[in-house]
């Protein structure tokens, strides 16, 4: 009871932390976005340089490349002024490779120490203060190279400083990340900020700025790899619950993308096949997974659907990857495929999965009153919340209620306090939800599993003493009994009744299944053969039968009952049994079928005798189908095992590997 | 470790001309193969006249996985329009099934050839 409410304790304050943090991510959203100044590029002000400047949205640009641009006194004033947050394809230039942008900012004379940072810039890039080369990336030859680089600074010599006036120019080589010019929209674009201030003002702005965008990866990151070790500590300890199994694949999957975006924030993304390949690859695996995991906690039958989803994504995603890297080489005839690859398979193969998950889990749990369904829920729902969120985006657009940017500032634009972008949010939140679905679960499951060892130890405790006195002392006759379950408890049975005539009654039997039910059901078993009057064998199964039929569904029974006169005659009935053996000679009788499957089943008597000295087995499947690397002991071996007593035979079935229950009893006349 | 059942349906002549319809079991029969083994016989939707099961590629039958084919002979000796055959047990599954009477509901032939000819 306490425990349970520490656990609704815990679930209260999960969705507090959760609510918090939804609430914190709209504050910071409402404070934040970049601005594009319309500062003049001709004449910016830096006179107040005491903190960093921004050096605005409009750009000289001019396509083509010449160092003499480089200098600041190049007369640039018939250079067109072009908008950052705006395509240069959009602005007059067509199939740009090489491109320069200027940019003049008067500055006081003395300003000395100064620093210029920029962010989210795509291709090759130098940057030059008053000509002076202040740094760069990539290579300049045709193309350049596809790189993203997400933040550079670098620092004006002094040499170049004094005159008051200061010319930033940027050279750039995009032909290799751009096709047609549309995407990126120049080296810088509409999620690039340009300052200029004294060095340590942008060191600090750089390393903040550094550390915001690091902070909620590697945070997310981090907490998805706590996640994935608990997971795999579940799923080693567990290895009866393959759903942990899927789950620690698809966090795998999860890290992996997430590592691989990190990547990228701290060394640039390259845009090459194989980072293409891994990073959907990694996506593809991370959705598999993850229906594969709900797929088994909501006890969903693997389906032929699930399978051609599951290859489906496994073929479309390392295509994904081949059609990026097409969709980078300058002019190539596939050029569009990869814009269209990834709409196809982020709106009809990966959202509606996403999406369709929580919603499935909500229908199972409600309509068979699954708890584990409906816990589930609430992390998927937080999972597929970003989709939700871009899907209602995507109506308000089509009604016309907001415009096309605000909808893609909504969805992409990072907030600020921690630079959290709202897929980074999700999957905190994810995280944090699927690490409580597994606290609680595992609890629940660890109680369930304690509750059954100990209804498990009580019928093993039944069972031990209903076959205690299945062995009653046999004045005239030598009986041994061998008697090994496979598990804890077992689903073979005996008896031996000695009678007050001086003969004795066997019988070995077999139930169908194991485990705690197949113990029930020998329980029953041995319970109604306590109580029987009749010592004819024919009659003892007839009997069992009636009782087996007359418990419903109780699968079947195989029992081969035996009556043994002082003189030594015998006489046994069958129900699908293994016949006797004699001194290793199977006495045969005729297929019946086994217990429990039909009402007017009849039984036949075989008849033989018993010489002193001679020893008769009756023993149980477990000893010819003990299996070891998939070959089975076999009935032939019987001939020759069935002259040993009861334990040696258990013996050497149970060493040459023990599949099912193993019982034998031995008998001769003393 | 257990193999999972794998079941296909095909069809034959027998030599009588009529139509048989082969559903063949492949790697290990126990209690988790019962959806797979009473699905593909209740798939058939009883149009079938005659049905051979193949074990030939059946690697073990485990006390639980005969359960399910006694349960499919029974239903079709209730509905009494079926002939099933049984075809491709080794010599100890041979035995097996013979000790439980399974022979009293569905011939067992040696192999597919001999289990055609008998129909």
């Amino acid at each position: 009871m306490i425990q349970a409410r520490a656990v609704r304790k815990l679930q209260w304050r999960g969705l507090a932390v959760l609510f918090a943090l939804v609430i914190t991510a709209f504050a910071a959203h409402a404070q934040h976005s970049i601005e594009h100044l319309a500062l003049d590029p001709h004449n910016v002000d830096g006179l107040s340089l005491g903190h960093p400047v921004s050096l605005g949205a409009r750009w000289l640009a001019h396509q083509g490349d010449d160092p003499a641009w480089a200098q600041p006194g190049f007369d640039d004033s018939h250079w067109p002024v072009v908008k950052v947050e705006v395509p240069l394809a959009l602005q007059g230039m067509k199939g740009v490779d090489a491109v320069w942008y200027r940019l003049h900012v008067r500055i006081p004379p003395t300003a000395r120490h100064l620093s210029v940072m920029l962010t989210r810039v795509d291709g090759s890039v130098e940057i030059y203060a008053n000509g002076a080369r202040i740094g760069g990336w990539g290579s300049m030859a045709p193309g350049g190279d596809r790189l993203a680089i997400e933040t550079w600074t670098g620092a004006i010599p002094d040499s170049v400083l004094g005159s008051g006036d200061l010319t930033i120019a940027i050279r750039a080589r995009i032909g290799n990340f751009t096709h047609n010019g549309d995407y990126p929209i120049g080296p810088l674009g509409v999620q690039s900020e340009e300052l200029l201030g004294p060095s340590h003002a942008i060191h600090d702005a750089a390393s903040l700025l550094g550390f915001r965008d690091l902070t909620s990866n590697w945070t997310n990151l981090a907490l998805v790899l706590i996640v994935l070790l608990i997971t795999a500590a579940l799923a080693l300890a567990i290895r009866s619950e393959p759903e942990y199994q899927a789950l620690l694949v698809a966090l795998a999957g999860q890290a992996t993308y997430q590592g691989l975006i990190l990547w990228g924030l701290l060394f640039g993304t390259p845009v090459t096949f194989t980072f293409g390949c891994l990073y959907y690859c990694a996506a593809a695996v991370w959705i598999i997974g993850l229906i594969e995991f709900v797929r088994l906690i909501l006890r969903i039958r693997l389906y032929r659907s699930f399978v051609f989803y599951y290859a489906l994504l496994g073929v479309v995603s390392p295509l994904l990857g081949i059609c990026e890297y097409l969709y980078w080489q300058p002019h190539h005839a596939a050029n569009n495929l990869f814009s269209v690859a990834v709409a196809l398979f982020t709106q009809f193969i990966a959202i509606p999965a996403t999406a369709g998950l929580p919603l499935l889990a909500l229908w199972v749990g409600w309509k068979k009153r699954n708890r584990d369904a409906l816990l589930l829920s609430v992390p998927l729902l937080i999972n597929a919340s970003f989709a939700y969120f871009s899907f209602g985006l995507y109506l308000l657009r089509l009604l016309h209620v907001i415009t096309e940017s605000a909808s893609m500032t909504a969805v992409y634009t990072p907030v600020t306090a921690f630079n959290i972008a709202w897929e980074e949010v999700v999957s905190f939140a994810f995280s944090i939800s699927l690490l409580v679905f597994l606290v609680i679960r595992t609890i629940r499951l660890a109680r369930e599993k304690a509750r059954a060892a100990s209804e498990m130890q009580a019928v093993r405790t039944l069972q031990a003493l209903l076959l205690a006195r299945s062995h009653q002392p046999t004045p005239g006759y030598a009986v041994e009994t061998a008697y090994r379950p496979a598990s804890e408890v077992g689903g073979d049975f005996f008896l031996v009744s000695p009678g007050s005539d001086g003969s004795i009654v066997a019988i070995v039997g077999d139930v169908s299944g194991k485990g705690l039910l197949a113990a029930m059901r020998v329980s029953l078993i041995l319970g109604a053969l306590n109580r029987e009057s009749s010592r004819q064998p024919s009659e003892v199964l007839s009997r069992l039968n009636q009782v087996l039929l007359g418990q419903g569904d109780m699968g079947f029974t195989t029992a081969c009952c035996i009556r043994v006169e002082a003189s030594g005659d015998f006489s046994f009935a069958n129900a699908g049994h293994l016949n006797p053996y004699v001194d290793g000679q199977e006495i045969e009788a005729p297929g019946v079928l086994p217990l429990g499957l039909k009402p007017d089943q009849t039984y036949s008597t075989i008849s033989g005798h018993l010489n002193p000295g001679q020893r008769l087995v009756l023993l149980s499947d477990g000893v010819p189908e003990a299996r070891a690397k998939r070959q089975l002991l076999g009935f032939d071996k019987l001939l020759e095992l069935t002259r040993l007593g009861a334990s040696e035979i258990a013996d050497a079935a149970q060493n040459f590997g023990q599949e099912d229950d193993i019982t034998v009893l031995a008998l001769a006349l003393a | 470790m257990q193999a999972a059942t794998k079941v296909n349906a095909r069809t034959a002549a027998a030599a009588s001309d009529s139509n048989v319809t082969i559903l063949a079991f492949g790697g290990d029969i126990s209690s988790a193969s019962k959806d797979a083994i009473l699905s593909a016989y209740h798939g058939l939707n009883g149009e079938a006249r005659h049905i051979l099961l193949d074990f030939t590629s059946v690697d073990y039958i485990n006390s639980s996985g005969i359960a399910i084919i006694i349960q499919m002979l029974l239903e079709a000796g209730k509905a009494g329009t079926q002939t099933i055959g049984i075809f491709g047990l080794t010599p100890h599954f041979q035995k097996v099934f013979t000790m439980v009477g399974i022979n009293k509901y569905a011939a067992l032939h040696k192999d597919e050839t001999a289990a055609l000819a008998a129909l």
